[in-house]
């Protein structure tokens, strides 16, 4: 299967383009993640001799800003 | 300096001001509000400085406007109106934020908030995460679950 790579540029491999297809099987593709009390957020990436080619991420926030609202007593 | 995940100190005077108009709101004797702002988020630099002592959106230390991304960002889905869960006051966007094919300029680790329907751009909050750089692929921030603990807004 080929997948869409983004500015491949490396000798004898076309260099006037932005971006172009690859056979994926040349591809090391390798997945992560994140999960703590702010994010939980996952990425996969693809490395064509060790560089990466294309690289996606999702976050999903878990934290938020709030804020304090206090009313004063009088005294 | 690093960003830094707040609600912005302007925002809060701003609220109490009037400024702003997450949601709707029938006649009550003071106001009738029938047209919800308009929110954006947009994504900065990990090497930005981004936190509460913003007041307006700027671009600044935002992804430059290459690779998919446009600068100023996304329009975020608002759907659902500003609620309470007990004595917690609470505003989510009802959709994630996502651009296609995104190629970013940068290592990035915040986005922020602003209300796009103010002339002044007024910021409304910072929020961070680990610091990605998009390659030619797909970003989706998605939100919280908006109830009184998580819900991305909250006045407490």
């Amino acid at each position: 299967m080929e997948i869409l790579i983004h500015k491949l540029i490396r000798n004898g491999w076309p260099q006037d383009c932005e971006q172009e297809m690859i056979d994926d099987s040349l591809l090391e593709k390798s997945e992560g993640s994140i999960d703590d009390e702010n994010e939980h957020t996952t990425w996969t990436e693809w490395r064509l001799d060790g560089k990466i080619v294309k690289r996606g991420a999702h976050v999903r926030l878990k934290k938020n800003v709030a804020a304090e609202a206090v009313a004063a007593m009088f005294y | 300096m690093a960003n830094s995940q707040a609600m912005v100190t302007a925002f809060k005077v701003q609220a109490l001001c009037g400024t702003h108009a997450l949601g709707t709101q029938a006649a009550n004797g003071v106001r009738t509000v029938t047209t919800k702002d308009v929110v954006k988020l947009a994504l900065f630099l990990a090497s930005a400085s981004r936190g509460a002592g913003d007041t307006v959106y700027d671009t600044t230390g935002e992804l430059a406007g290459t690779g998919n991304y446009t600068q100023g960002g996304v329009t975020l889905t608002n759907a659902t109106e500003p609620t309470n869960d007990g004595t917690t006051a609470h505003w989510t966007p009802s959709a994630s934020a996502s651009w296609t094919n995104l190629t970013s300029s940068g290592a990035f680790d915040a986005a922020v908030l602003y209300n796009s329907s103010a002339t002044n751009k007024n910021e409304i909050s910072v929020h961070t995460f680990s610091s990605q750089s998009i390659t030619g692929a797909d970003f989706t921030l998605t939100m919280p679950t908006n109830n009184g603990t998580t819900g991305l807004i909250r006045i407490a």
